[in-house]
């Protein structure tokens, strides 16, 4: 097995966005990380059956999702959260209002189905096309384009956003931050 | 009475038109009592073109009149006494809330839902008049805004992920196979996966 140096680096330069793609889909850094690592072992194990010119992150997410898939989800080692329990444990400093609302948004996610949060996360978070998305997550992109949307009117409902005060800088900060 | 041939009326159709006028004074057909919206200028309802023709299609025949009760049929709708909204013609009160994201104005300009016409005899000033029903809060789109803060704080949760240092066992591993490039063989990357949970041997290649 040969590896070019520009494909090593593309590697490795995939590498933080692949464990914030594990990381958020596993809701678990240590398991994240051992993601990682055997989405780079399997890569490498098979680069030969990579097309160089072609798009080497679509690649890369799409071996970590099915080891998440194959390895992980049919072990049932991933955190089962429909109601809510896991997001009920998260602890936020009460005192930082960014911080809780960071940790509110980390426990909404987690309540989302499976399907919406790896299509909300490849097209919202990484920004990924609505194309490359199915082609990872082996769908049609109308399929992905439903469950992006059903995913945020899911966030929404679970964060009660109603308004533009729900989510973002309090009410305080915005009238320091405001013009005058 | 309107007549269904084209020929003058005879001596029969003349001694027939006087019981229809005694049957005219009978109480009649009235729309608004089994909820037809009052008509529009031009001689529209409320429910378009297509009911409109049914009373009166313009051009002498009674068309599907003869399914109305009698006297029915050729009933010119009544003026247009103000103006029409969607709201009223589903029997909502005056005050009525509209569902979150309608009936603010907003549909025209951001091309959600189409204005009933050009026309300024059927758009009155200052209302805004909808094709299709109002949508329940559950299936009303998200706002915009809404949106957009939910892309944010994804975005937000997401960098900081992909700020966060790789931890060392995956800085060892790219080291490791920066060493399996320098030696050029297949056994250095083999190395590289010799413990990992997958060990590098099931063949689960990407969709």
């Amino acid at each position: 097995m040969t590896v070019e140096p520009e494909l090593r680096d593309a590697l490795l330069a995939a590498v933080p966005s692949l464990r914030a793609f594990a990381i958020s889909l596993t809701n678990d850094f240590n398991r994240a990380d051992d993601l990682v690592q055997d989405t780079l072992v399997r890569a490498l194990a098979h680069i030969d059956r990579f097309e160089r010119g072609t798009n080497l992150n679509a690649w890369l997410f799409t071996i970590l999702r099915n080891l998440f898939h194959s390895e992980y989800r049919k072990r049932r080692r991933e955190v089962d959260d429909p109601e809510g329990a896991y997001a009920a444990r998260l602890k936020a400093h009460p005192e930082q209002q960014s911080h809780l609302d960071f940790e509110d948004f980390r426990g909404a996610l987690a309540k989302l189905p499976f399907d919406q949060r790896e299509a909300l996360l490849l097209v919202g978070a990484e920004g990924m096309s609505y194309e490359d998305a199915a082609q990872i997550c082996g769908v049609a992109v109308g399929t992905i384009k439903s469950r992006v949307n059903r995913a945020r009117a899911r966030l929404a409902q679970i964060l009660e956003l109603e308004d533009d005060d729900e989510i973002g800088p309090d009410r305080v900060t915005k009238a320091v931050l405001a013009p005058r | 009475m309107l007549r269904l041939d084209g020929d003058g009326p005879d001596r029969a159709d003349k001694g027939r038109a006087g019981a229809m006028r005694e049957r005219d004074r009978a109480p009649r057909f009235d729309g608004e009592r089994i909820g037809v919206p009052a008509a529009a200028p031009g001689g529209r309802t409320g429910l378009g073109q297509a009911d409109a023709s049914r009373a009166d299609p313009g051009d002498g025949n009674p068309g599907r009149a003869d399914f109305a009760p009698p006297g029915a049929g050729i009933r010119m709708p009544r003026p247009w006494t103000g103006p029409w909204t969607w709201d009223a013609w589903a029997g909502l009160p005056a005050d009525h809330e509209p569902a979150p994201g309608r009936g603010d104005g907003q549909e025209a300009s951001q091309g959600g839902s189409a204005v009933m016409s050009e026309d300024p005899d059927l758009k009155p000033s200052g209302t805004v008049t909808r094709l299709h029903p109002p949508r329940l809060p559950h299936q009303a789109s998200l706002d915009r805004a809404v949106q957009a803060q939910i892309g944010a704080q994804l975005r937000t949760m997401y960098e900081h992920y992909v700020d966060q240092p790789i931890p060392d066992r995956l800085v060892e591993l790219v080291h490791r196979l920066g060493e399996a490039q320098d030696a050029g063989t297949a056994d250095g990357a083999g190395e590289v996966g010799a413990g990992s949970p997958a060990g590098g041997s099931t063949a689960e290649e990407p969709r």
